[in-house]
């Protein structure tokens, strides 16, 4: 199927080579099709741009051109996937697709994020740490900005056990100047549980400060994948595929089909590891 | 007697006067009417002359500006001569361009350069690359210099970019320039 | 009255965003001419590479090519390199990447380009400079006399920036557009 679609994706010949350059028929077949970047995913996803990767811009015929996109939309899909049943992602298409109010993606509005891993050394160990990345305007233009981290290592600080009375500063503890605060806080493993009930830390904070402090530095990007929830009433994960074959770069590596509001407010918690 | 004579005398030379006086009004109202008309013969006369001489100063500067017209033309088709890329420097730079971007060797290469730059008012004449062209506006890539576009042709070994613009000073060396850049999007 | 203070208030802003959506895209004529430089100093990058990865590359003239290759760049640029084997990213900075690629033991290095390539949008930074990526497909190989050492495929994603600006040439101001590189970040694939 994909193989029969890079034909679509090609609809030219294949240059000749010059100064150096060597063409490799059947790889470059391949490299058309993959999605390149993830410009490119908006661009095909929109419908604008053609099959070599030139823009069309409002005005041109096949700008956003519906058969176009059909096209387009049915090898952005990671056919690997089994938990994207046909129904579902022919249910997706049709919404993208529909004549009144047709699904298109906004490279500068909110309502996708990026979730990257990445390893950091932390006094000396090396630590996973997932930023949660987002596009922000800013003075003539735009920039990426962390929104949120979740690190393992973080959390493992603030646990504390809600179930059981364990220690505590009794009501009286003004009446000696909080004298007891020292004793408190001479154990560190359990010091979180001194705060209030509704205490949630923030690890972004912690992470920056860290940073600050010297005793974490960055080493890698580990991977990174992408979160959209532009789509009215659907979410989908964007992920990079490097795999022999015709079905690779950037494709939809997850779809959900999201009721109401409520769906979207909890689905988004879930995504950012906060009720998990 | 005596009285009435005196009268008498009196009105005679009085009639005299008043008929004297009548024709020398009459004489002064023409000499008056006289002068007038000189005068505004005499300001007819210079109105005519004054705008005869505008007339023929506006001539003259119009004479003047036609001929100051015309050796723009002449010069700035001089330039244009001049700048074309088939006159005889240009053709002698393309040349060298050629050669450089297709040196067997890099000590060819580097004497075809220090050969090339000799055209030149000094290796640091500016050379400007035109990217693309639109309704009179020109695109640029940053410009550089003669010595180091030589030299970035001798590296890269590429067809040279078009020569549309040679600019020459007094001493007959280029003083600055202009190349369209090869990319499909410019027609020489 | 209050209603048209809003009205008006409204219409402005719509237009102070129109003109800012504007103000963020460089239109189609002039993209199409500054992606043309862009892929050419990708192109003229790759020459240098090449000069600099051949060992009969006298180190002089290696060293020069260096100097020439650089000034192709924003300053600290770095190649984030990885492998199938080894997902994980090496950083290095430009000019250690050439001073590597000179260390190579190779008699010659043969980079091929595929002919396919994809140029980003320009978006607009903070700063106003316009900024886009280059995706390219290269074959490297690296021989000993006759023999095939090392060979692979990577992609390449080039960071491009393009400003324009002025200066001063013979007594006129001229506007010119200034396109440098990068970041990139080098990435074995499998075709």
């Amino acid at each position: 199927m994909y193989k029969a679609l890079s034909v679509f994706i090609l609809g030219l010949s294949l240059a000749v080579s010059t100064e150096g350059q060597i063409v490799h028929e059947t790889d470059e077949t391949k490299l058309y099709a993959q999605t390149k970047q993830v410009n490119q995913f908006f661009r095909r996803f929109n419908g604008e741009e053609d099959e070599k990767g030139d823009r069309y811009y409002e005005g041109d015929k096949q700008f956003r051109n519906v058969k176009l996109r059909k096209k387009y939309l049915e090898i952005l899909f990671d056919a690997g996937n089994g938990g994207m049943t046909p129904e579902l992602k022919t249910e997706f298409v049709k919404n993208v697709l529909d004549k009144s109010n047709p699904g298109l993606l906004d490279f500068h509005k909110p309502d996708w994020f990026c979730e990257v891993h990445a390893t950091f050394n932390f006094k000396g160990k090396h630590i996973p740490i997932i930023l949660f990345m987002e596009l922000e305007d800013a003075q003539l233009g735009s920039k990426w900005v962390i929104r949120k981290v979740n690190a393992k290592t973080f959390e493992d600080g603030f646990k504390r056990d809600t179930i059981h009375v364990g220690k505590f500063l009794h009501p009286l503890s003004h009446e000696l100047d909080f004298m007891n605060l020292r004793k408190a806080l001479l154990n560190t493993d359990s010091v979180s549980q001194f705060a209030n009930r509704k205490f949630v830390p923030d690890y972004l904070t912690l992470f920056l400060y860290e940073i600050y402090t010297g005793n974490l530095k960055f080493e890698t990007v580990e991977d990174l994948k992408f979160h959209f929830f532009q789509i009215s009433g659907w979410y989908f994960e964007l992920s990079q595929f490097n795999r022999p074959g015709y079905n690779t770069g950037w494709l939809i590596s997850s779809l959900v089909k999201l009721n109401n509001e409520a769906d979207k407010t909890v689905f988004r918690k879930y995504v950012y590891y906060e009720n998990r | 007697m005596k009285t009435q004579r005196n009268i008498g005398g009196l009105v005679i030379l009085l009639v005299a006067l008043i008929a004297f006086g009548t024709s020398g009004c009459k004489s002064a109202k023409k000499g008056r009417e006289a002068a007038a008309a000189k005068a505004r013969m005499e300001q007819a006369a210079a109105e005519k002359a004054r705008q005869d001489e505008l007339a023929r100063q506006q001539a003259e500067e119009k004479r003047l500006n036609a001929d100051k017209a015309n050796r723009e033309l002449e010069e700035q088709a001089r330039r244009n001569a001049a700048s074309k890329s088939d006159t005889p420097t240009s053709q002698k730079l393309e040349q060298y361009f050629t050669s450089i971007a297709g040196s067997s060797s890099t000590t060819a290469a580097n004497s075809s350069i220090q050969e090339a730059l000799t055209m030149f008012a000094s290796e640091d004449t500016p050379v400007l690359i035109v990217i693309s062209e639109e309704g009179g506006q020109k695109d640029y890539d940053k410009p550089t210099t003669i010595k180091a576009y030589l030299n970035y042709l001798k590296d890269q070994r590429k067809k040279p970019d078009h020569i549309s613009n040679v600019q020459m000073n007094d001493a007959g060396r280029i003083k600055e320039l202009e190349l369209l850049k090869e990319n499909g999007l410019n027609k020489p | 009255m209050l209603r048209n203070k809003f009205l008006l208030l409204a219409i402005l802003l719509g237009l102070f965003t129109q003109v800012l959506a504007q103000e963020r895209e460089v239109s189609p004529q002039r993209k199409q001419a500054i992606d043309s430089l862009a892929m050419e100093k990708v192109k003229d990058l790759s020459k240098y590479i090449s000069i600099i990865g051949n060992k009969k590359t006298l180190y002089a003239e290696a060293t020069r090519v260096m100097d020439r290759a650089g000034e192709l760049f924003v300053p600290d640029s770095e190649m984030g390199v990885s492998s199938l084997s080894r997902k994980e990213v090496n950083y290095y900075k430009v000019r250690k990447y050439f001073e590597r690629l000179m260390a190579l033991n190779y008699d010659r290095v043969t980079i091929e380009w595929y002919n396919v390539h994809y140029i980003s949008d320009l978006e607009r930074q903070p700063d106003g400079r316009y900024v886009g990526v280059i995706t390219i497909y290269q074959r490297f190989e690296g021989t000993s006399g006759d023999v095939l050492k090392y060979k692979d495929t990577t992609k390449k994603d080039i960071t491009i920036y393009v400003e324009r600006k002025k200066t001063q040439i013979g007594g006129r101001i001229v506007e010119f557009w200034d396109v440098l590189l990068g970041d990139i970040r080098v990435t074995e694939t499998t075709v």
